[in-house]
């Protein structure tokens, strides 16, 4: 078992979502950084949808109550074992000790850590996922049950150069069902801008800036459901990136998607991050 | 019935059938949602004049899915299937803006409640927050705008008007809608059999009840 000490500003249990609810109004939910997510399994020999703890920026804190091996993927928040010191870098496993106690002390790139467990994080399923959602989140003195050690071998390789420590990102896109809706020009004017990651970014979707003068009226479209990666323009010009525990339906047009392969960097922005858009 | 197709990613198509909101149409995508059947589609979505479909893109490619999704004739029934009647406690602490309704529309508490319950209102989709249902067919007479501030915590099945449309609050949330009474119907039962009880293309019935039978049943 491990116990949560400190969680940080937000950490919780995720997997790789929840799947066949959204026709009822239920976000996908899942790792915001599903490669990530998905390689620390991978490193650890797990179910490829083993749950993990995705760790929201620096300040958590856990000791396991049993050895154990484990692995962290995802951003650099500086993770180390507390007694000996010992750091706990991106893409590595670790063996740990009953007693053990691991702190995530500062934040050196990306946003989201995801620590991983061989055998995964064992909570119950609610529909089918064991993803936390509707704002729940991990609080000082959490226990946490941890699954049967599978038999699986260590395997894959795992390099977080995604993640930039400057914050400075390059994201593919493909032009969304509603960029027709936009001027070209304006289009263009999007595609050459430099944006800024804002203060309102979280696990439903990142609120984007930019320096752009001039916002096209458009009409609005009717409500149509949204998925993680859709960049919504509505009507004051600022872009809204849907992300995982994101409404399944909207109403504002979309103008862009993210490719699947660059969510992973969406995933890990924070605010100041700057972004510009390569249209593929 | 035609329709555009769009791949907003490699993982996703997008069936659009027109920009209006008709049953014809929407009845015909739940239908088409239903008939939806392939090992390689993960989810499949509809709305009120479109559907949205998630697939395993290493299964199958997008040009085969809109091959088979064109092959393939969904029925529509043409009776409505089932109808949901939800009890409402209508206006005082319940709905705090029934009489701001009543009042830009020019007429009476009581005629707001009457018009309310006296139409079906068909559930076009699913969507927003888990439960929540898109209902068609409220009486234009009593629409009403939005509050210009929303309200930070409205309760758990709150009934409300947000411009030409009606719906209920399936979990306590901000939001702006006018308030005019609220139900013990629970749109989300988490952890039970059938956790959404209402689903898209059901017809949904507000019966008026009053306070006391809520609280002496």
């Amino acid at each position: 078992m491990i116990k949560i000490i400190l969680p940080g500003i937000l950490s919780s249990v995720q997997d790789t979502g929840r799947f066949g609810y959204r026709k009822f109004g239920v976000p996908l939910s899942g790792a915001m950084d599903q490669y990530a997510f998905r390689k620390g399994n991978l490193l650890l020999g797990n179910n490829p949808d083993a749950a993990a703890i995705e760790i929201t920026g620096p300040g958590f804190e856990c000791e396991f109550l049993k050895d154990i091996e484990i692995c962290i993927t995802g951003a650099d928040l500086g993770a180390e074992v507390i007694k000996t010191g010992t750091m706990l870098s991106p893409g590595n496993t670790a063996f740990l000790n009953m007693g053990d106690k691991i702190k995530f002390k500062q934040l050196h790139s990306g946003l989201r850590a995801y620590l991983h467990v061989r055998g995964g994080i064992d909570v119950p399923e609610r529909l089918g996922s064991k993803s936390m959602f509707r704002g729940e989140k991990l609080a000082a003195g959490d226990v946490l049950s941890i699954g049967e050690t599978e038999s699986g071998e260590e395997r894959g390789y795992y390099q977080n150069s995604y993640i930039e420590e400057n914050g400075e990102y390059i994201i593919r896109f493909r032009h969304g069902p509603d960029a027709g809706l936009f001027p070209s020009k304006y289009l263009k004017m999007l595609e050459n801008a430099v944006f800024t990651v804002s203060s309102h970014h979280d696990r439903m979707g990142i609120r984007l800036k930019h320096e752009l003068k001039v916002t096209p009226i458009v009409r609005s479209i009717i409500t149509r459901p949204v998925f993680p990666g859709c960049i919504q323009l509505p009507g004051n010009g600022s872009p809204i990136i849907i992300m995982y525990d994101g409404q399944t339906t909207g109403g504002y047009p979309v103008w862009a998607v993210i490719e699947k392969e660059n969510m992973r960097i969406a995933g890990q922005l924070k605010s100041g991050d700057k972004v510009k858009f390569l249209h593929v | 019935m035609h329709y555009k197709i769009f791949e907003p990613a490699e993982n996703y198509l997008l069936l659009e059938f027109g920009n209006k909101i008709e049953e014809k149409t929407n009845s015909y995508i739940i239908a088409l949602a239903g008939c939806i059947s392939h090992e390689a589609v993960i989810e499949v979505i509809p709305a009120y004049s479109s559907l949205l479909l998630e697939f395993d893109n290493r299964k199958i490619s997008s040009a085969k899915l809109a091959g088979y999704l064109k092959k393939l004739r969904p029925v529509v029934s043409k009776t409505i299937e089932r109808t949901i009647e939800v009890p409402v406690v209508y206006g005082g602490e319940y709905g705090p803006d029934i009489g701001h309704v009543a009042k830009v529309n020019g007429i009476t508490e009581e005629e707001v409640i009457n018009l309310h319950c006296s139409r079906e209102y068909r559930v076009y989709m699913l969507g927003f927050m888990p439960g929540f249902c898109y209902l068609g067919g409220m009486d234009p007479r009593i629409a009403c705008e939005r509050l210009e501030k929303p309200r930070l915590r409205i309760p758990k099945g709150s009934v409300g008007i947000a411009g030409s449309q009606t719906g209920i609050y399936p979990e306590e949330s901000p939001g702006g809608w006018m308030l005019i009474g609220r139900t013990e119907f629970e749109l989300y039962r988490p952890g039970k059999k059938d956790p959404f009880p209402v689903k898209a293309g059901d017809t949904v019935k507000f019966i008026r009840i009053f306070a006391e039978d809520v609280i002496y049943k």
